[in-house]
C-alpha cells in the first residue's frame, strides 16, 4: 500500500518534472537559439584558436596547431614579462575593490531608500556614472582630468597635513583617488541594491521595530539575508566590470595582441590570454560565492552558491 | 538627591531624539551631496568647457564661467557629427536593442528563477561564462558568423543577436531578472495558475507586471550601453550606418575635413569643441533618463506588493 503510493508519487513527480522542463525550455528558447546560432561557435572557436598560431590574410584565417605554447609563453615565456604582473595587479585590485564597492553601494542605496527630500534628484545624479562609464566618454574625461577633482591638493586641511608629514599627505591623496574610482564603479550596483531594497516587505521592518530591534540588528537579521543573493550578483558584475574596463592592463594586453604581427603574438596568443583571464575571474567569482553564500541553512550539504540556488529568498522561512 | 520630574525627563528624551534626528539628517545629506558632487563634477566641467572659446580654455583665471556666452561650439559640433541623422539612427537602434534585450533576458531569467529542470546548472554556467570571457576575443569569430549568414553591412546582426538574448552584457540582465523574480513570492504565481492562467500568462500578467521598475532599470542600462557601444557596431555596419557615438569617435577627423582649410596655420581643434561634441552625444541619454526616471520612481511605489 505504502509502496504503491510512493510509486504513484514518483510517477506524478516525473510527469511534473517533464512539464516543468518543457515550460522552462520554452522560456529559454530565444536564449538557447541565440546561443547556438551566435555564441557557441565564437566561444568554442576561441578555445581552438588559443592553441594555434593564427594569421589573418585576404583569403581567411590561417591556423597552425601549436599546442599549449601560447599558454606557456604567456605564463613563463621569456620576453613576455608583462602578462603575469598585469594579472597579479588585476587580482589584487579586484580583491580590494570588490568588497569596498559592495559596502559602498549598499550603504548609498540604503541612504537613498530613506525618506529624503529631492529623492529623484539624487537618484538622477547617481545614475550618471552608468551613462558615462560605459562609453568613449570616460576615456576622454580621464584624459583631461575631469574624473579627479582638481584643487583637492589645495585644501587647507591637506596642506596642514602636508606640513606635518608629506608621506601622510601622499597616502591621503592616494586613498582619495581610489575612493573616487570606487564611486565611479558603483553606479550600476547602487541601482540594483536600491531596487532590491524597495522589494523588501515593509511589514517585516515594522514587526522588528515592534519587537524592539535596533536598526543595526534589523540590518543584520532582515535586510542582509534578503539582499544576500543580490550581493553575489553585484560582486559578479563588479568583478567582470573591473576586468573588462578599457584601461585595465590585462584587457589592454589582450586588445593590443589581437592583430599584432610580431612572432609569438597575434590572435591565438590573445585568445590564450583571454582564457587564462577567464579562469582567473571565474576563480575570483567562485571565491565571492563561497564568502557570500548562506551559511546556516544546510551545514555539511552541497555548497549552496546563491546565484545557482533555486531557493526563494522573498521573506523569512515559515 | 531629588529625582527630576517625569515631565522634565520626558522633555529631555524628546530633545535627545530630535537632536539625533537632526544629526542623522546632516550626515545623510552631507554624504549624499558630497558623493553627488563627485559624480556631477565631470558633467559640470564639460558643460562649462563646451561654452568656452579657445582663449577661455587656457585662461587660468576662468574656472567655470566663460567670459561670454556663445553657442558657436555647438553649431560646429552639430555639423561635424552630421546631426540630426546620426541622432535619429542612434535613438531607434538603441531603443530596439534595449527592448529586445529586456524581453529576451526577462524570459530566460524567469526560466531560471521558477523552474526545476535537468541541465539548469550547466546552462547557468554557460550564461555566466559568456559574460566573463573578454569580449574582444569573441569579436572576430562572431564577425565570421555574421558573414557566414551574410549579414554584414547592416545593423541586422545586432538586432538578431539582441532579440535572441546574446546582446551586449546580456548575461548580467538574465542574472538580474533571475534574482529579482526569485524575490517575488511564488504563491502569487501558483494562485494565478490555480485560476487557470497559463505559464506564459502568469509570466506576463503577474511577474512582469510586478517587476516594472526592474524592467525599466534593465531597459535603461541596455539602452545606455548599446548607445555607447561603437566597436562592434562600427565593424558590423561597415560604414553604412553611423550612430552618434561613432561620429564622436571620428570627431577630430571630420572636424578637420569640414572646418580647417588645407595649409592654413590657424587653429587646430580645441578642447571646447570636443567637449561640446561629447555633450551633444550624451545629452539624449540624460534626457531619456529624465523622462524614465519619474516613471521609475512611481513604478516602485505602485508595485510595492511583496512578501506574504
Amino acid at each position: 500500500m505504502k509502496a504503491k503510493r510512493q510509486r504513484d508519487w514518483k510517477q506524478r513527480g516525473k510527469a511534473h518534472r517533464r512539464r516543468e522542463t518543457r515550460s522552462a525550455l520554452l522560456f529559454l528558447s530565444p536564449w538557447l537559439l541565440g546561443f547556438v546560432l551566435f555564441s557557441a561557435f565564437p566561444f568554442f572557436y576561441s578555445i581552438y584558436l588559443s592553441v594555434c598560431e593564427v594569421r589573418f590574410s585576404y583569403t581567411g584565417v590561417a591556423t597552425k596547431f601549436i599546442g599549449a605554447n601560447n599558454y606557456i609563453r604567456a605564463l613563463v615565456g621569456v620576453g613576455q614579462l608583462d602578462f603575469v604582473p598585469a594579472l597579479l595587479e588585476f587580482i589584487g585590485t579586484t580583491l580590494v575593490y570588490t568588497p569596498l564597492i559592495l559596502v559602498f553601494s549598499l550603504v548609498l542605496a540604503m541612504l537613498l531608500k530613506q525618506k529624503i527630500r529631492a529623492k529623484g534628484f539624487f537618484r538622477a545624479i547617481y545614475f550618471i556614472p552608468v551613462i558615462i562609464l560605459s562609453g568613449p566618454l570616460f576615456n576622454e574625461m580621464g584624459n583631461n582630468g575631469s574624473i579627479h577633482i582638481s584643487g583637492i591638493r589645495d585644501l587647507v586641511l591637506l596642506r596642514m597635513v602636508a606640513a606635518v608629514s608629506p608621506q601622510l599627505m601622499q597616502l591621503l591623496l592616494y586613498l582619495f583617488d581610489n575612493i573616487i574610482v570606487i564611486f565611479w564603479f558603483s553606479g550600476v550596483q547602487i541601482v540594483i541594491f536600491l531596487n532590491a531594497l524597495q522589494k523588501i516587505d515593509r511589514s517585516l521592518y515594522e514587526a522588528s521595530s515592534i519587537d524592539g530591534a535596533t536598526s543595526w540588528q534589523t540590518f543584520w537579521m532582515i535586510t542582509l539575508p534578503i539582499i544576500r543573493p543580490m550581493t553575489v550578483l553585484v560582486s559578479v558584475y563588479s568583478i567582470v566590470n573591473l576586468g573588462a574596463f578599457s584601461s585595465n592592463k590585462v584587457s589592454q594586453l589582450i586588445r593590443s595582441n589581437l592583430f599584432a604581427l610580431v612572432a609569438g603574438a597575434g590572435y591565438g596568443y590573445s585568445a590564450a590570454l583571454s582564457w587564462i583571464y577567464f579562469l582567473v575571474m571565474l576563480a575570483i567569482i567562485g571565491l565571492f560565492f563561497v564568502l557570500l553564500k548562506k551559511r546556516d541553512r544546510n551545514p555539511g550539504g552541497m555548497p549552496d552558491a546563491s546565484v545557482f540556488s533555486t531557493r526563494r529568498t522573498g521573506g523569512p522561512r515559515k | 538627591m531629588k529625582q527630576p520630574s517625569l515631565a522634565l525627563k520626558h522633555r529631555i528624551t524628546q530633545l535627545e531624539q530630535k537632536a539625533r534626528r537632526v544629526g542623522t539628517a546632516i550626515v545623510v545629506y552631507g554624504l549624499l551631496v558630497l558623493i553627488g558632487y563627485v559624480f556631477l563634477f565631470p558633467i559640470l566641467k564639460m558643460v562649462s568647457q563646451s561654452f568656452m572659446d579657445s582663449r577661455d580654455i587656457v585662461d587660468p583665471n576662468i574656472l567655470f564661467i566663460p567670459s561670454h556666452l556663445s553657442f558657436a561650439n555647438f553649431v560646429q559640433a552639430w555639423q561635424t557629427m552630421s546631426m540630426p541623422g546620426s541622432l535619429f539612427n542612434s535613438v531607434w537602434l538603441s531603443f530596439l536593442l534595449a527592448s529586445f534585450q529586456a524581453v529576451s533576458s526577462a524570459m530566460a531569467g524567469y526560466a531560471f528563477a521558477r523552474f526545476q529542470f535537468r541541465g539548469k546548472m550547466l546552462l547557468m554556467f554557460l550564461v555566466l561564462a559568456t559574460y566573463i570571457i573578454p569580449v574582444q576575443v569573441l569579436v572576430i569569430p562572431r564577425f565570421m558568423v555574421f558573414s557566414f549568414y551574410d549579414l554584414v553591412g547592416s545593423v541586422l546582426p545586432l538586432l538578431a543577436v539582441a532579440f535572441l538574448g546574446q546582446g551586449l552584457s546580456g548575461p548580467i540582465f538574465i542574472l538580474i531578472f533571475r534574482n529579482f523574480f526569485e524575490m517575488l513570492p511564488p504563491s502569487i504565481d501558483e494562485a494565478a495558475q490555480i485560476d487557470g492562467a497559463s505559464r506564459f500568462q502568469t509570466f506576463v500578467r503577474i511577474t512582469l507586471a510586478m517587476s516594472v521598475p526592474i524592467l525599466i532599470v534593465c531597459f535603461l542600462f541596455s539602452f545606455v550601453w548599446n548607445w555607447n557601444e561603437t566597436y562592434v557596431t562600427g565593424l558590423v555596419a561597415a560604414g553604412k550606418f553611423r550612430t552618434l557615438p561613432l561620429e564622436l569617435e571620428g570627431f577630430v577627423a571630420s572636424y578637420t575635413r569640414l572646418f580647417i582649410k588645407p595649409g592654413s596655420q590657424t587653429s587646430k581643434i580645441n578642447e571646447a569643441i570636443r567637449m561640446a561634441g561629447t555633450l551633444v552625444s550624451i545629452a539624449p541619454l540624460l534626457l531619456i533618463y529624465g523622462f524614465l526616471q519619474r516613471q521609475f520612481v512611481e513604478g516602485i511605489e505602485k508595485t510595492g506588493i511583496t512578501g506574504e
